[in-house]
C-alpha cells in the first residue's frame, strides 16, 4: 500500500495539467501497488472538473467495486467528498448517455 | 474620438462603460488617431472598474487600436492604480517600455486592513501563476480569514471555479487578470479576458440552436452546460457561483460579447449591453454567513451522489 499526498499541489486544485499528473500518478501507483491511500490533508478546494478528470476517470476505468478496494481516502473534508462524488457521478453519467 | 469613463465607476456602473468603449473592439489594426481615453471625471471606482480600465488600455495597445492616444487621469485614479497594484502596469503601456509579462512579477499580496490580490495573469503556459497564487496568495487570504474555517472554504472553491474557468478557456495571448479585494466582511472577485467569449464557445457548442445572446449568457449559469461536451467540462463551475451567490445574497456578474447575466442579492437579470470582446466575472460576496458546496440543496437530495461506494477513512 502505498499514500499519495495532495499537499504540495494545494491548498486548492484548479487546473488541468496538475489534474492530468496527479490522476497519471495514481494509475501508474497502481500498476505496482494493490492499493494506494490518497491522503487530502490540506486540501481545501477542488474545481470539480478536476475531480471528474482524477477520480471519475478512475472510478469508470476500475469499475466501483475496484475503486472501493483500492484506493482508500484519508483527510477528507465534507465539500471536498462532496466535490469527489460530483466529479465520479459526472463521468459515470456521460458514460450512460 | 474620445472614451469617457464614469465618475462613478462600480459593479453597476459597468454596462454604461461597455457602451461606451464597445466601439474600440471594431478598431483592430486601425490606428485610429486623436484619441482621448478621459478618466479624469471618475471619482469612485472599485476593483472591477480598475481591472476593466487596465484591460482596455491592454487591448487597444495590443491591437493597435489607436495611433499615440492620450490618457487624462486625475490624483483619485492614480492612487487607487497604486492601491491595487496596477500603476507600474499602466506605466509600462503609457512610456511604451517592454509590455511582456515580467510587468507583473514584483506585485504581491497588499494586507493593511484589507487584503488585495494585485492583478494576476492566468497564462496557461507559465507556472508562474500558479506557482504564485498557490504559494504566495492563497496562504495569505487563508490566514487574513483564519477566524471562519468555512469562509476560506467558500472563497478558495469560488476561486477554484473562477481560476479553472479562465485557464481552461481563454486564449492564450489575452492574457486573464484576476484581482480581489476583500475584508473581514465581503470579498470581491474579478477576472477579465479579451479572448473567445462565452457567447462565442457556447454558441458554437450549441450552433445547431437558435440560441440568442441573452440565452447563451443565461445558459451558462446554468448546471451541466459547457461548450466542451464530453471532456471533463462539466458545466458546474458557473452555476456553482451562482447557487453560492444566491445562498450568501451576493452578487454575480458576467458580461460577455454583448451580454450580461446579473445576480443581485438573489435577483437574477439577463439583458444586451455594450460589445466587449472575452469575458467578465465578477463576484462580491458577504462574509457573515459563508456557504459551501454542501449547502446547496439539490447536492443534500442526491441520492445518486449518496449511493456512490467511496472509502473514506
Amino acid at each position: 500500500m502505498k499514500a499519495i499526498e495532495f499537499k504540495k499541489y494545494g491548498p486548492i486544485i484548479s487546473d488541468k495539467k496538475i489534474g492530468e499528473e496527479l490522476y497519471k500518478l495514481i494509475d501508474d501507483t497502481l500498476k505496482n501497488q494493490d492499493k494506494v491511500v490518497i491522503d487530502l490533508a490540506e486540501i481545501i478546494s477542488m474545481a470539480t472538473f478536476c475531480a471528474k478528470q482524477i477520480f471519475g476517470k478512475l472510478y469508470i476505468s476500475l469499475t466501483p467495486e475496484l475503486f472501493f478496494e483500492r484506493i482508500e481516502f484519508i483527510n477528507v473534508s465534507d465539500d471536498i467528498k462532496l466535490i469527489i462524488k460530483i466529479g465520479i457521478q459526472n463521468a459515470i453519467e456521460e458514460t450512460q448517455n | 474620438m474620445n472614451f469617457v469613463a464614469p465618475k462613478y465607476f462600480q459593479a453597476n456602473d459597468i454596462i454604461s462603460f461597455l457602451s461606451e468603449v464597445e466601439q474600440a473592439f471594431s478598431l483592430k489594426d486601425q490606428m485610429q488617431p486623436k484619441v482621448l481615453f478621459d478618466l479624469s471625471k471618475i471619482k469612485q471606482v472599485n476593483i472591477l472598474g480598475i481591472l476593466l480600465i487596465y484591460k482596455f488600455i491592454d487591448y487597444t495597445y495590443n491591437n493597435h487600436c489607436f495611433h499615440k492616444p492620450e490618457v487624462k487621469v486625475n490624483d483619485y485614479i492614480e492612487k487607487q492604480w497604486t492601491k491595487y497594484g496596477f500603476r507600474d502596469l499602466i506605466e509600462l503601456y503609457v512610456s511604451n517600455k517592454d509590455v511582456l509579462d515580467k510587468g507583473y512579477k514584483k506585485l504581491n499580496v497588499q494586507i493593511h486592513n484589507n487584503f488585495i490580490i494585485a492583478p494576476q495573469p492566468l497564462l496557461r503556459n507559465d507556472n508562474y501563476s500558479n506557482e504564485v497564487l498557490k504559494s504566495s496568495f492563497l496562504p495569505k487570504i487563508k490566514e487574513y480569514y483564519s477566524f471562519d474555517e468555512r469562509v476560506v472554504t467558500m472563497i478558495f472553491q469560488c476561486l477554484s471555479e473562477v481560476l479553472l474557468n479562465f485557464w481552461e478557456h481563454a486564449v492564450e495571448d489575452t492574457k486573464s487578470i484576476l484581482v480581489a479585494d476583500g475584508n473581514k466582511q465581503m470579498i470581491e472577485i474579478a477576472c477579465a479576458d479579451t479572448g473567445n467569449g462565452i457567447i462565442t464557445t457556447l454558441g458554437q457548442a450549441n450552433s445547431s440552436e437558435n440560441y440568442t445572446k441573452e440565452d447563451l449568457i443565461y445558459n451558462s449559469v446554468q448546471k451541466g452546460i459547457t461548450s466542451k461536451s464530453m471532456t471533463d467540462h462539466m458545466g458546474y463551475g458557473l452555476w456553482i457561483l451562482n447557487q453560492i451567490t444566491h445562498l450568501t445574497k451576493g452578487r454575480l456578474h458576467l458580461y460577455s460579447q454583448g451580454a450580461y447575466f446579473q445576480n443581485e442579492f438573489g435577483k437574477e437579470k439577463i439583458g444586451t449591453c455594450g460589445y466587449w470582446q472575452g469575458t467578465i466575472i465578477y463576484l462580491s460576496l458577504p462574509l457573515k454567513n459563508p456557504k459551501t458546496l454542501s449547502d446547496i440543496g439539490v447536492f443534500k437530495t442526491d441520492h445518486e451522489l449518496k449511493n456512490l461506494k467511496i472509502n473514506w477513512k
